[in-house]
This record gives C-alpha cells, sequence and structure tokens, in this order.
C-alpha cells in the first residue's frame, strides 16, 4: 500500500509541475490582457480589471486584428492540407512501390528540416520577390509545405508501413489503380494519422514567425503572431495589454480545431509510434 | 472457364540480410480448366510465392505464364499482365476484408471498380449473398463477423465478378476445425457449380486430398509430384511425398528390413542397402499372431482410447504404426506379427 501512495503522490506532483509549467504563461496572459495598467515584466502596482483591451483589439480598425486572423488561418489550412496530402502520396509510394532511393528520401528530407531557417531566409526573400508573391499567401503557403512536409512525411510513412500490405493486394486483384487504393482503402483506414499530420502541420505553420516577418509588408498577407509582435503603442510603450488580449483571441481558433479533433490525434501519434 | 500453363517460373528475392533466396526454381505446371488444383506443401516452400505470381501480383524472374492461349507474363518479352487484365479473383489468408467498409460494399467493390451500373452491381452481390447464405450479413461491418462469417464475405467478393480463375491462399486455416470441415465442402460445391477453374495453395495434407481435383506436392520450390489424391497416395514419387502425404503417416522401415522383406529390392543391383529405405502405410498392416505374419514386432502402445485404434509397435529397431488388428486382446509388450502384402512396400531412396 505503502508503494501505492508514493506513486500517487509521484504522479499528482508531476501532474501539478506539468500543469503549471505549462499553463503558467498562459495564464499570465490573460492575467495581464484583462489588466488596466498591463506591464509585462515589472511588479504589478494594482490590479484593475478591465475588458478595454479585448474590446479595443477587437473592433478598432488600426489593429487589423481579423485580417491577421484570417490571413492565418487561410495560409496554415492550406499549408496543412497540401502538406498532409503530399506525404500521404510519397509515404504510400515509399512503403508499396519498389523503387530505388526509396529508403533515403525519407532520410535525406530529415536531414533538411534541421537545416536552420534563418540561413535560407535571404535567398528566399529574392526568390518569392521574383515571382511577385511578396505579401500574398502563396508567399507563405509554400515555404510552410516544405517545413511541414518531413514532419508530415514520418508520420504518415510509420502509420502506413504498419498496415498489411494484403490490404493493397486485395484491392490490386479487385482492379483498383494504385491511386484508387490510396484514396479508396488505405486513406479511409488512416484517418487518425492524417488528422495528427494535418493539425501538427497546421500548428506549425500557424505559429512560424521568421519567414512571415521578411515575406510579408502589412494586413494584407501578413500572420498573427508577426502582427501582434508589430503591434504599436503611443510614444512607442511596448502595448502589453493589447498584444496580450490579441494572443488570447488567436490562441481559439486552433483550441477548437483540437478539441474537435483531439481523440483522433492521440490515438493516431501513440499508433504510429507504439506498433511501428 | 480457363486453363493455365505455367512454363519454368523461376522467382528469386534479394534481401539485405538474406542475399538471395530461390523461392521458385523452374516450375511447370498445368492447370485443366474448371477444375480445383491444389497447390500443397510445407511452410516456405513458395506457395504463395507462385500463387503471387500466378495472379499479377509479382513478377516472375523468368518463364512464362499462360492464360489459355494468352501469354499473360514472360520474362523474356518482357510482358506482364496486371490483375486486373488477367481477371483473376483472390481470397488472402487473413481474408484481407476492408475494415471501414460494409459487407455489401465489400462484395461490391470489385464491381464498382469496374463502373458496373448500381442495379447490375445490386442483383450480383445479392446473388453472391445468395450463394454463400450471407444475406442478412450485409449489413455489417467486418471486424462484426465471426472468422467463418469472414471467410465467405471474402469468397463473395471472389465470385462475385465471376473470374477466369479462381486464388485461394489458405482460406481455410483461421478457422476451427469444425468449420473448416464444413466450409472445405462448401468450398467443393460452389466450385463445381460455378465450375471455376480454382487454384487452392494449402499446406494441410487432409484439406488437400479431401479437396482437389489434382495436387502438385512443392517442395523448396520444386515441384516433386503432381497427380490425382489417389495416384499420390498410392504412388507417391519420392520420400517426401510419402512422409507429406498421409494421416498418420507412412511407416518407414530402413534398407535391411526391407530387402529381408521384399525381393524386389534384389533387383536394385547398383544400389546400395544403406541408401534405400522401404514405406508402408498404417493401414495395409494388420497385427496377427506372432510368427504368422511378413516380420514380428513388439506393441509398444495403443491408442487413442475412444477413437480409431492405433497401434505402435516395434520391428527390428524400426517403429512403425498399424491400423487394425485380428487380435482380440493384445497387451503392451506383447509380442505380435505384422501381416501385409510385399506389393504394398514402396521402396525410395533415402534422403539426406
Ligand atoms: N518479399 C519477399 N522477400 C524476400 N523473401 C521472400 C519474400 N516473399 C517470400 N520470400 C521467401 O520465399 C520463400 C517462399 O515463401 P512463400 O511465402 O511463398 O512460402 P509459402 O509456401 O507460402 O509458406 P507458408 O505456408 O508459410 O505461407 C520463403 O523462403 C520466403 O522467406
Ligand atoms: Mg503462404
Amino acid at each position: 500500500m505503502r508503494e501505492d501512495e508514493i506513486i500517487k503522490l509521484l504522479k499528482a506532483v508531476g501532474v501539478i509541475f506539468l500543469l503549471i509549467f505549462c499553463l503558467f504563461p498562459f495564464l499570465w496572459m490573460i492575467f495581464i490582457s484583462v489588466n488596466k495598467n498591463p506591464d509585462f515584466l515589472s511588479p504589478q502596482s494594482e490590479f484593475v480589471l478591465t475588458f478595454k483591451n479585448y474590446f479595443e483589439v477587437a473592433t478598432s480598425n488600426k489593429f487589423h486584428l481579423w485580417d491577421y486572423l484570417v490571413n492565418s488561418l487561410v495560409v496554415s489550412i492550406a499549408s496543412a492540407i497540401l502538406a498532409t496530402f503530399f506525404a500521404s502520396l510519397s509515404a504510400y509510394s515509399i512503403t508499396r512501390l519498389r523503387f530505388p532511393g526509396r529508403i533515403v528520401i525519407p532520410l535525406i528530407l530529415l536531414g533538411f528540416s534541421m537545416f536552420p531557417q534563418i540561413a535560407i531566409v535571404g535567398y528566399l526573400f529574392g526568390m518569392i520577390t521574383d515571382f511577385g508573391w511578396l505579401n500574398t499567401y502563396a508567399a507563405l503557403i509554400f515555404p510552410y509545405i516544405t517545413l511541414g512536409l518531413p514532419l508530415a512525411l514520418w508520420i504518415m510513412l510509420s502509420y502506413f508501413s504498419q498496415l498489411s500490405t494484403e490490404l493493397d493486394k486485395a484491392a490490386l486483384i479487385d482492379g483498383a489503380s494504385r491511386l484508387q487504393i490510396l484514396f479508396k482503402v488505405i486513406l479511409p483506414l488512416s484517418l487518425p494519422a492524417l488528422f495528427s499530420t494535418f493539425m501538427l502541420t497546421l500548428i506549425y505553420s500557424f505559429n512560424e514567425f521568421l519567414f512571415a516577418l521578411m515575406l510579408t509588408t502589412d494586413y494584407h498577407g501578413r500572420t498573427i503572431p508577426v502582427g501582434i509582435a508589430l503591434f504599436e503603442g503611443l510614444h512607442g510603450q511596448i502595448p502589453w495589454g493589447y498584444i496580450m488580449a490579441a494572443a488570447v483571441i488567436a490562441v481559439i481558433p486552433v483550441l477548437l480545431l483540437i478539441a474537435l479533433f483531439q481523440k483522433y490525434i492521440i490515438q493516431g501519434l501513440t499508433e504510429g509510434a507504439v506498433k511501428g | 472457364m480457363i486453363d493455365i500453363k505455367i512454363k519454368n517460373v523461376r522467382k528469386n528475392f534479394f534481401t539485405v540480410k538474406r542475399g538471395k533466396v530461390e523461392a521458385l526454381k523452374g516450375i511447370d505446371l498445368e492447370i485443366p480448366a474448371g477444375k480445383f488444383f491444389v497447390l500443397l506443401g510445407p511452410s516456405g516452400c513458395g506457395k504463395s510465392t507462385l500463387l503471387n505470381i500466378i495472379a499479377g501480383i509479382e513478377k516472375p524472374s523468368e518463364g512464362e505464364i499462360y492464360f489459355g492461349e494468352k501469354l499473360v507474363a514472360s520474362s523474356n518479352k518482357k510482358i506482364f499482365l496486371s490483375p486486373k487484365e488477367r481477371d483473376v479473383a483472390m481470397v488472402f489468408q487473413s481474408y484481407a476484408l476492408y475494415p471501414h467498409l460494409s459487407v455489401y460494399d465489400n462484395i461490391a467493390f470489385p464491381l464498382k471498380i469496374a463502373k458496373l451500373d448500381k442495379n447490375k452491381i445490386d442483383r450480383k452481390v445479392n446473388w453472391a449473398a445468395d450463394i454463400l447464405e450471407i444475406e442478412s450479413l450485409l449489413g455489417a461491418k467486418p471486424g462484426e463477423l465471426s472468422g467463418g462469417q469472414r471467410q465467405r464475405v471474402a469468397l463473395g467478393r471472389a465470385i462475385v465478378r465471376e473470374p477466369n480463375l479462381l486464388l485461394l491462399d489458405e482460406p481455410l486455416s483461421n478457422l476451427d476445425a469444425l468449420l473448416r470441415i464444413t466450409m472445405r465442402s462448401e468450398l467443393r460445391s460452389i466450385q463445381r457449380k460455378l465450375e471455376l477453374t480454382t487454384i487452392y495453395v494449402t499446406h494441410d495434407q487432409t484439406e488437400a486430398m479431401s479437396l482437389g481435383d489434382k495436387i502438385a506436392v512443392l517442395k523448396d520450390g520444386v515441384v516433386q509430384q503432381i497427380g490425382t489424391p489417389e495416384e499420390i497416395y498410392n504412388d507417391p514419387i519420392n520420400l517426401f511425398v510419402a512422409k507429406f502425404i498421409g494421416s498418420p503417416p507412412m511407416n518407414i522401415l530402413d534398407g535391411k528390413l526391407a530387402e529381408k522383406i521384399n525381393d524386389k529390392l534384389n533387383f536394385l543391383k547398383d544400389k546400395n542397402i544403406n541408401d534405400v529405405v522401404a514405406g508402408i502405410r498404417p493401414e495395409k498392416i494388420n497385427i496377427v499372431k506372432k510368427d504368422e505374419g511378413v516380420i514380428n514386432g513388439k506393441l509398444k502402445m495403443t491408442g487413442p482410447p475412444g477413437g480409431e485404434p492405433l497401434y505402435y509397435l516395434e520391428a527390428e529397431g524400426n517403429e512403425i504404426l498399424a491400423k487394425s488388428s485380428e487380435i482380440g486382446n493384445i497387451k503392451e509388450n506383447d509380442e505380435v506379427g505384422l501381416k501385409f502384402g510385399k506389393d504394398d512396400l514402396l521402396i525410395f531412396d533415402r534422403e539426406n
């Protein structure tokens, strides 16, 4: 019994620590966003509850909060869908077809994903400018697909490689083409992996800062992390209240999506990892 | 209905760990139209590989395959038709039903791929479900079904297209003993009714003997013998086939004992006695009183209680099984005689 109790205690302490560790910045963010005299770093002189920050950020035209949010959602959803789609296609061919290099391609891709982003940003800027894409959705969607693809491919690979190839053979015998097999048999069975891949790449794109900062110039293309970071206050002060309020609002759509797919995501991650 | 010819088919796999694996080493077979043909052999002998090559899932490394007059695979002429073009259906050991589709949609899957119209699909699915008596299951998902039911659905998906050729890869091995026997006879009657050319893979010799019009026995990627069940049972071509076919298995007597019993051996002048063995089926041996049989032996054990009697004997260092006894009441360690026709003794080269 004693051992049981100790384990229980350790679990409780662990969970509490983890919760505080993860949630504290978020709670601090909410706390500042509803404070009348917001200051991020210095000790709070007095706390006065107000929703003014939220109201102004949401309604005033100069913040463009809703423009940024829409940009972010469009860019990250589009890039997540495309990354997941291309990852499925490549994972299917790598796990099911025999062609030279199918072992090294995922490794090369993994290597690319370790390449520091900052090292290519200058060249990328030049390229996007040449394309005339600066400050458009395309300027972010295509780089984000590239960034998300290695992770997406590896998740899909581990999932597909544990699906029995007998189903593929059966469908082949039933007269289906490779693409038909992918879309009618394999993908419907891979919904958990698809959801987790989609969500992870989406969150990645949603939070990305460096490329978004370099490749967009105003609210027509700017995404929310950059938009918020560039909020301007009076007399050059940093408007912590607005920043925090906007950040809280920005988290909501992602939170909703995760809540919606949570069941599938966890299932997908463990299934891909444990059995593979 | 179509006949299949397989000419000198070889298959090599190249693996990182084992290097070159010769799964098939020159297979020649002719499968007559409308017949039930069984590929029989121990695990790993290449049965599934051969079936996959016939189906068009794997390419042969060498050799040719004809469906009727049509060449469907040839390594020299670089011909390789897809399963679709060959019009074959296959039932897998694991059934390989689509888990996300209902039974109806599973059976309809090949028809939908072939873009048949809805009414026709409906008619065909119901026809197959009727033959297999699974009408009541059409709405269920494969996960809800028992092994026997899944097996029927897999068979339904195969026959619904009325294919040229039906391929079955150990379709009954996941079922319990009783169901296996009923499914066996059902399979046979469906095959007869539809007159489908069928190739059936199994490692179970009882299954092969009771199902096959013709059997090919395989070992290590080589065909050992082709024949009707009777031919293979009564006249096995070598020791491997002799031992593999029959339950309980054939008795093997060493060359010295064989020579003593059977003067046939005297004609095999060029053979050393140590290089040959003799085989005799347990049911050909009758236990009689001592000195009244061909040889004498000692009873070691009888069994099993309740079932058909089996006598475990020993004669001159050879273990022998017999199935019948003239002596009413024999006990362990009794000295008895073993009676059989000398012509029932089959002589084989000893194998390493
Ligand atoms: N894809 C493959 N890569 C490498 N070797 C293979 C491959 N498929 C089969 N083999 C090898 O070929 C040989 C024959 O395999 P096969 O699956 O045809 O045997 P089988 O007779 O069907 O056995 P079982 O009764 O166990 O199903 C085996 O040695 C097997 O290891
Ligand atoms: Mg097999």
